[in-house]
């Protein structure tokens, strides 16, 4: 927890951390958000197309080092009218994945928009909003998004990249698990600052989210 | 999904009726609706039943994802959920459960994804004749008859039942339960008036406001109104028939939900008056050439014809 703890307790006073995280997924209309989530979560791909109406919540229980994540993944509509709609559903989201499809270049364009969309509802302040980017549907032929331009688009605003296949469940998990680890240190950080700036008597307040 | 059986049906409803409201166009959640309409009627009647469905305000202002009104009917919503279910409105607000997680895809799609076909269709039957009051007392009803397992579950577990409502939901239960829910509120009622326009009289004036002056511009389309599926039932001539027949003695008192399944019945008593409203569309807002929307063009004149004949 703090620097001021002795390393030799550490274990025995956090046998397993638990942390609950919120994640929330978002993109064009159609580059597969709902099913990069359930590829991720039920290890299910249906090819049928259901839309997302509001939102639809996941939630998944990973392991990471001696921390068991519960996470809460937000799956939201993409069209791009519902953008301020489903907006509110940003609120005190740990992590972004922003989401798009390589057969379709105006999704890829879409991008920068959802980005400062999303940051403009977390605190604006913040740097360190851990985002990952998805091209999802490489497993399709006629792709148009260059591997390069992505790249080289997602390494200028310093966010890690992934080639996903949510059909053949490619670089799904590692792509998921990057953007928990990342929100699990950013939320480790908050909540050493808060205990150095000031003591919370109330437990965890500000993130957990069980009842 | 493409060559399924009415993809094509829905693909042209859908296109003409972005060559007839450019200005709404093509948005998620259509469909849904739609579909109920083609299996109850044929291409040109559905798209007919479906454009002035959504002239309705409450639609208008959600498929235009118009927030500030959608917000205002969320509040709304929420006056009477306190009045109904104080046990767990308080739970939910602990939880930080907003209505918009659940309302939405409900209203969106008038319960048409969320529910079993046949219960959908008999709320429709009965918002045709109620308004847009009964989508939101359905919902009430909905999380009335699941309170108690409601208030037993967290944030995340309420927020997943209720975006994946059980698929065995017995109907005359959840009519049971919507039939115990009361839409007044010491002095607050959900009003509705003519032409569209819907006033909550005393939870919200500026809802009035704002709504006023879109009812005016939904009323320079005679059609939906005309259709009867547009507008307060009492005033309208599907819902005015239907009324008459239903009228009870000491008006005034709540009707009773009818029982059984009407749709197709209000529908088509809707779509007989309407022989020359799209040509007042047509007149009205002229249809922007351009090559996706074909497919809505080579509808519109099936339409044409078919009524002229």
């Amino acid at each position: 927890m703090t620097s001021a703890c002795p390393q030799a307790l550490k274990p025995l006073m956090n046998p397993r951390k638990k942390v609950d995280l919120k994640l929330i997924i978002v993109g064009a209309l159609g580059v597969g958000k709902t099913s990069l989530l359930h590829q991720y979560v039920h290890k299910t791909f249906f090819e049928e197309y259901q839309t997302t109406l509001g939102a639809s919540i996941l939630s998944k229980i990973i392991i990471l080092d001696d921390t068991t994540l519960k996470l809460q993944i937000w799956d939201t509509g993409g069209q791009e009218r519902f953008r301020s709609m489903v907006s509110t559903f940003y609120k005190g989201s740990d992590g972004c994945v922003l989401a798009f499809d390589v057969t379709d270049p105006e999704s890829f364009e879409a991008l920068g928009i959802w980005r400062d969309d999303v940051l403009a509802k977390i605190n604006p302040m913040e740097q360190s909003y851990p985002m990952v980017v998805l091209g999802n549907k490489i497993d399709l032929e006629d792709r148009k998004v260059p591997q390069e331009v992505a790249r080289g688009w997602c390494k200028a605003k310093d966010m890690p990249y992934f080639e996903v296949s949510a059909k053949n469940d490619i670089n799904v998990v590692q792509a998921f698990e990057v953007l928990a680890s990342q929100a699990l240190l950013r939320y480790q950080g908050t909540v050493e600052s808060h205990l150095v700036d000031s003591i919370k008597l109330s437990p965890g307040q500000p993130k957990s989210r069980c009842c | 999904m493409k060559g399924g059986p009415y993809h094509d049906m829905l693909h042209s409803i859908l296109g003409a009726y972005t060559c007839y409201r450019p200005d709404v166009g093509y948005v998620q959640g259509m469909s849904f609706i739609a579909a109920v309409l083609i299996l109850n009627l044929d291409t040109a009647d559905a798209f007919i039943a479906f454009s002035n469905l959504l002239n309705k305000p409450c639609q208008m202002a959600f498929f235009r994802v118009d927030h500030g009104l959608m917000l205002t009917y969320f509040a709304a919503f929420e006056v009477f959920f306190e009045e109904n279910l104080p046990k767990l409105f308080a739970h939910f607000k602990k939880n930080n459960l907003t209505a918009d997680i659940y309302l939405i895809d409900w209203i969106f799609t008038l319960y048409s994804k969320s529910l079993p076909l046949d219960l959908a269709c008999r709320i429709w039957d009965v918002f045709c004749r109620d308004g847009e009051e009964f989508l939101f007392r359905t919902a009430l009803g909905i999380l009335k008859l699941f309170e108690d397992i409601l208030t037993r579950m967290d944030f995340i577990h309420s927020a997943q039942f209720l975006t994946r409502l059980p698929e065995d939901l017995p109907a005359d239960e959840v009519f049971a339960s919507i039939a115990t829910v009361q839409m007044q509120s010491r002095n607050k009622k959900w009003a509705q008036q003519q032409c569209s326009g819907v006033l909550l009289t005393g939870v919200s004036q500026e809802l009035g406001e704002q709504r006023r002056e879109q009812s005016l511009q939904d009323c320079v389309t005679p059609l939906a109104i005309s259709l009867g599926l547009a507008g307060s039932p009492e005033n309208s001539l599907v819902g005015g028939a239907v009324c008459a027949a239903e009228r009870q003695p000491g008006n005034g008192k709540r009707k009773p939900i009818p029982q059984t399944l009407r749709l197709r019945g209000y529908l088509h008593l809707a779509l007989k008056q309407s022989s020359t409203w799209h040509l007042y569309a047509f007149r009205l807002k002229p249809v922007k050439s351009r090559g996706s929307f074909r497919v809505g063009f080579l509808m519109l004149e099936l339409a044409l014809k078919q009524n002229s004949s």
